[in-house]
């Protein structure tokens, strides 16, 4: 819960062809407004994933892990 | 949104080994689909129907939906009965759809009398959401939905998932994606990408149960739920080992 009160969307990859998940993941990333966030949904952690925002969206995002393994990864990406 | 398993995946699967299975998976919930090994029916006492939610809940699993066979099981008292006391909702079957608004709106009303909900799954087809949104407004308040049958096979599937997400509205309750599992790796570029991603800025909170597209990829998605033995690999040969390496010189 965040955003007022509201749940917050949360984006499961896990189903999600494997060339077609980081794309999925920007452009929902890309369709937030500053201060809104998702929880993003994935069978192992993530970290290729962050190693690409660092580099695409340097100081325009936060990454918080709810959730780490061993079986699902939850991480709260929010835009700054 | 929270993934499933629909028992299509696993007709044979009792509903122990098939909340195992979620388990291992990280799947949140269970679609049960009629008649498959699971046990559970509206024919079933609620003592039974009641351990079954037990059960499930106790591995931290919900049961997500039932789908009914056909219209005269899904808009039945019973089924009613069973979609309360399973906290969950039943589902009628996209193929028993094209039954009358009025008929709709009465078996809506059984379902909101025995506290249960009653979704009427439908394809991508805007206009035939929008029809179904007029009984939904009819009906008593949060006693009829939704049910997407989503096709990652139908080609127009990107380009009418958003008319059917803005037809559907706050009614959608429940998808069935055909897919996905072992099977996800093979639908590159055939909608699943934009549809979750819509879904989730839809704030779409609802369950997506995975389901294959053809009983020719049981054994597949057999594996990928973990399942073991009897798959003619001799894993299931007892009394010893049946080979034996003569290593020594």
């Amino acid at each position: 819960m965040s955003e007022a009160g509201q749940k917050l969307p949360e984006l499961d990859v896990r189903v999600i062809p494997p060339r077609e998940k980081h794309p999925t993941i920007f452009a929902t990333f890309e369709a937030l407004r500053p201060g809104e966030s998702f929880i993003l949904v994935n069978d192992h952690d993530p970290r290729p994933l962050r190693y690409q925002f660092e580099f695409e969206y340097t100081g325009q995002y936060d990454w918080q892990y709810l959730e780490q393994g061993p079986v699902v990864w939850r991480v709260q990406i929010s835009k700054l | 949104m929270r993934l499933a398993l629909s028992t299509a995946a696993a007709p044979d699967l009792g509903l122990a080994e098939l909340i195992d299975a979620c388990v291992r998976r990280g799947l949140a919930g269970l679609e049960l689909v009629s008649g498959d090994a699971h046990g559970v029916g509206p024919e079933c006492p609620v003592e039974e129907l009641a351990e079954a939610r037990r059960a499930a809940e106790a591995a931290g699993i919900a049961i997500a939906a039932f789908r009914a066979a056909d219209r005269a099981e899904a808009c039945s008292r019973a089924a009613a009965r069973l979609s309360a006391v399973c906290r969950a909702p039943v589902i009628l079957p996209r193929d028993t759809a094209g039954i009358p608004e009025d008929e709709l709106v009465a078996a809506a009303r059984v379902f909101a009398e025995e506290g249960g909900v009653l979704l009427v799954a439908h394809g991508t087809d805007a206009e035939a959401v929008a029809a179904l949104r007029r009984a939904i407004e009819q009906a008593p308040a949060g006693s009829l939905g939704l049910a997407w049958d989503v096709d990652p096979g139908d080609p127009g599937l990107v380009a009418r998932l958003g008319a059917v997400l803005d037809a559907a509205g706050p009614h959608l309750r429940h998808v069935l994606l055909i897919g996905g599992g072992p099977e996800a790796a093979g639908q590159e570029g055939r909608g699943v990408g934009p549809l979750m991603g819509r879904l989730a800025l839809a704030r779409y909170d609802g369950a997506i149960a995975l389901a294959p597209s053809t009983p020719r990829y049981r054994y597949a998605w057999g594996a990928w739920l973990g399942r073991r033995g009897g798959w003619g690999c001799g894993s299931r040969a007892g009394g010893g080992l049946p080979v034996r390496l003569d290593l020594e010189r």
